[in-house]
């Protein structure tokens, strides 16, 4: 599974999307993201998976809006520089 | 015996509706042959063909010799020393003496500690049967085991061999199941099976080991097995601890000693059925992007089905990735 997310995030940083880091890092950081939201809803059972649906979206919206914006103000910018810029 | 239908079991081994599957027919047809029943020998045979229409051990039966001795579905190994004539040249006789005997040590070792039996040795290839005259369950598996343990014991021998005189000395290994003829005077087998397994040790490259379709068949079979069980009684139970090599053998219908040979203890179990775990998840991962068009949907769609999947099986899910005893996701999984 890991392969997959690196292989998409590598795509992305060809096509200039992505910032230019390491693709093995930025894949992982999506896997603790979507692991996080795993975990939390196999420990409470009583959550409905319609949250887990809606939390998974915007989390990967969240993720994927920032590195695109890292992409074009470069990536070692704060968020705090992403809002004087964008 | 019922009509002759045959149906595959979803492990790939066809079975007969009467509840014999190919090989305990194939048994049968054996049996019948050998107490000279050939009418029965040949019905049985010919059921086996109507199921699987390219059995070669149901072809061998069919054209037996009226009168053939002796015959026996054994599990047959040939083991070769690579390039023995080049080896003979480069070194001095005692070296070659030496290096040759200490191989043919370490295949007589390894053959009797799985209770193999050696039969005819031809030039420096020695041919074994698993199967006889002590018969296993787990013939195939002691055949392939012994040949491996070879394969390592002989691969220290060359580096020595190398350090000392400046050579290599490599073995390849067949395995193969089938019909044989058995010399029970000579306690040496003959026959096509025994000549397929010479030949197929003639594909492995040097230090490895090549096994037959029907050997890999039977070997695979109970792996996969044993870790589907595994797999359903982690769901069943929902926790790593009702997992033994005792209830996984129960279940499977295996016994306890052959699931030592597949893996070496329970955590190996665990280990494999976590990867199977993954495995799915990998294919639920890529069956979700597949018709994705942007590397930004693929990506939604890869994290929504990781999620998914997950909190559909999260007790296999919690075992996995966050089991309660130090357990490394396995890399290939990856």
């Amino acid at each position: 599974m890991f392969v997959h997310l690196r292989a998409v995030v590598q795509q992305m940083i060809d096509d200039g999307i992505y910032p230019p880091r390491d693709p093995n890092s930025m894949a992982f950081e999506l896997w603790t993201a979507v692991h996080g939201i795993a975990a939390l809803f196999i420990a409470k059972p009583s959550w409905s998976l319609d949250d887990a649906e809606e939390v998974t979206y915007e989390v990967l919206r969240a993720m994927c809006s920032g590195l695109i914006a890292a992409g074009r103000i470069g990536h070692n910018r704060s968020a705090g520089d992403a809002i004087d810029i964008l | 015996m019922s009509d002759g239908r045959v149906r595959s079991t979803t492990d790939g081994e066809a079975r007969h509706d009467g509840g014999a599957s190919i090989d305990e027919l194939l048994d049968r047809a054996v049996a019948a042959i050998n107490r000279g029943d050939r009418v029965t020998g040949t019905a049985l045979a010919g059921q086996v063909l109507v199921a699987d229409s390219a059995n070669a051990e149901a072809e061998d039966l069919l054209a037996a010799p009226s009168d053939p001795g002796e015959i026996r579905r054994l599990t047959i190994f040939f083991v070769d020393l690579v390039n023995s004539t080049v080896l003979s040249t480069r070194v001095e006789p005692e070296t070659y003496r030496l290096l040759v005997g200490r191989y043919r040590e370490q295949v007589l070792r390894a053959v009797h500690r799985y209770e193999g039996h050696i039969g005819n040795t031809a030039g420096n290839g020695l041919l074994a049967v698993f199967g006889y005259p002590i018969a296993h369950e787990d013939d195939v598996r002691r055949a392939v085991h012994a040949g491996l343990e070879i394969t390592w014991e002989v691969g220290r021998l060359s580096e020595q061999a190398t350090r000392r005189f400046g050579i290599e000395i490599n073995v390849r290994v067949g395995v193969h199941r089938g019909l044989v003829y058995l010399d029970t005077a000579q306690g040496d087998v003959y026959g096509l099976a025994a000549n397929l397994a010479a030949r197929i040790s003639g594909l492995a490259p040097p230090g490895a080991l090549v096994v037959s379709e029907a050997v890999k068949m039977l070997t695979t079979g109970v792996h996969r097995r044993c870790a589907r069980t595994a797999t359903e009684l982690l769901i069943e139970t929902g926790c790593a601890k009702a997992v033994s090599i005792r209830s996984v053998a129960e279940r499977a219908g295996v016994t306890s000693p052959s699931i030592y040979l597949h893996f070496a203890d329970k955590d190996a179990l665990l280990d494999v059925a976590c990867a199977d775990y993954f495995k799915q998840l990998d294919g639920q991962m890529l069956s979700a992007a597949a018709a994705c068009t942007t590397p930004v949907e693929v990506l939604h769609a890869l994290g929504t089905a990781y999620v998914r999947f997950a909190l559909k099986t999260p007790v296999l899910y919690r075992i996995a990735t966050m089991g309660s005893r130090v357990h490394p996701v396995p890399s290939t999984s990856f």
